[in-house]
């Protein structure tokens, strides 16, 4: 078996379609509310965490099988180490301002918050910033020497050689991950119903 | 099944599911991951071509963005959660000065920093996402350090806030 290999208006409609499930998805689960992401990095609400977990304990084992059979081919984008570093920097930092990565933001403008169409100009608004100061960021972070080569490590230990173990560790660590966060959350939740209670 | 889709919101764990399935689903049909940072590209690139006087083609992988902007506002207009608001509820409660001055370049900065670590990165959060799926270490670095920041940042300001 191998991927459909969709071209023209089949493939426009099949990402329209696609794009429309995500979008109900990322709405539904709330993804698309910035106060879910403003909330997560306090704590106060983990769903964010908890989604990712699961989708990865999910998605691991489906994601080896499918691939191992030609079902679904993996395109992995050529990461670096130091531009992967600095980069996360930056985005940490716009997330705790704006709340929202691209495709939230674009989902929050669909359910009618205006506000998150600036916020995705704002992200638009950086492609010619960044392609203006590409010399300096090929000088100083892309063209640095990695001091480890992730990529190849995940390919050959990972995935793709046979080193199966990981394809159950990392599942379980995120089961495990997301029903922790999951009772923390409940547990903080309940603190504040109790205090009700008592002043009553 | 019906209430849940029209009324009730899903819960974090039938959605990391959904997630899960809707990425293999794409790169099934499509072959390749949707809403990936080319698509956010091409965008930048067709609004200056039509500043221009170009005309441009629209590719599948805007098609995808059209499509989340689509299944959202259908989404909330089915379950009611669609509600027009041209200022987060967090920055209103800060009173007009703020919201119409402050509030704006927040949003603004916030968002343009957000797409210049994820350029700088390599990938969209929606492809690396779909990475991390792959077992690529590199994007586990990358959540781990942009969330830590992020909380770190976060209870900063939290804390200044309620000193104020």
């Amino acid at each position: 078996m191998h991927p459909l290999e969709l071209t023209g208006t089949y493939k426009l409609l099949a990402a329209l379609l696609v794009g429309f499930l995500f979008g109900f998805v990322l709405l539904q689960c709330g993804l698309s509310n910035r106060k879910t992401f403003m909330d997560q990095f306090s704590f106060k609400d983990n769903s964010f965490a908890i989604i990712f977990f699961i989708s990865v304990a999910i998605g691991v084992p489906v994601c080896y099988f499918l691939t191992k059979y030609g079902i679904i081919k993996l395109h992995p984008t050529d990461y670096k180490f130091w531009p992967i570093v600095i980069g996360a920097l930056f985005t940490g930092l716009g997330l705790v301002l704006c709340g929202h990565i691209p495709i939230t933001a674009i989902s929050s403008f669909g359910s009618g918050k205006i506000y998150s169409l600036w916020i995705f100009i704002g992200m638009l608004a950086a492609f010619p910033v960044i392609n203006l100061a590409r010399p300096i960021i090929n000088d100083y972070i892309t063209n640095k020497t990695d001091p480890v080569d992730l990529n190849l490590i995940s390919q050959n230990s990972l995935f793709f050689q046979g080193h199966t173990a990981m394809l159950y560790i990392i599942p379980i660590v995120c089961l495990v991950l997301a029903l922790f966060l999951r009772l923390i959350q409940r547990s903080s939740g309940a603190k504040p119903s109790k205090k009700k209670e008592d002043s009553k | 099944m019906n209430k849940l889709l029209t009324t009730g919101k899903i819960s974090p764990f039938v959605a990391g599911v959904l997630m899960a399935f809707l990425f293999m689903i794409t790169a099934y049909i499509l072959d390749d991951c949707a809403g990936a940072i080319t698509a956010y590209s091409n965008i930048t690139d067709k609004v200056i071509g039509l500043y221009n006087g170009n005309t441009p083609s629209i590719s599948w992988e805007e098609i995808f963005l059209v499509g989340v902007l689509l299944g959202s506002f259908v989404c909330a207009l089915v379950t009611k959660q669609f509600k027009l608001q041209l200022f987060p509820e967090d920055h209103l409660s800060k009173g007009p000065a703020y919201y119409l001055t402050t509030g704006l370049i927040i949003n603004f900065l916030g968002g343009f920093l957000v797409m210049c670590g994820l350029i700088i990165a390599g990938d969209s959060f929606l492809k690396m996402w779909n990475d991390a799926l792959g077992l690529f270490i590199i994007v586990g670095l990358f959540l781990i350090i942009m969330f830590i920041e992020s909380v770190v940042i976060g209870t900063m300001l939290s804390v200044k806030i309620e000193e104020k």
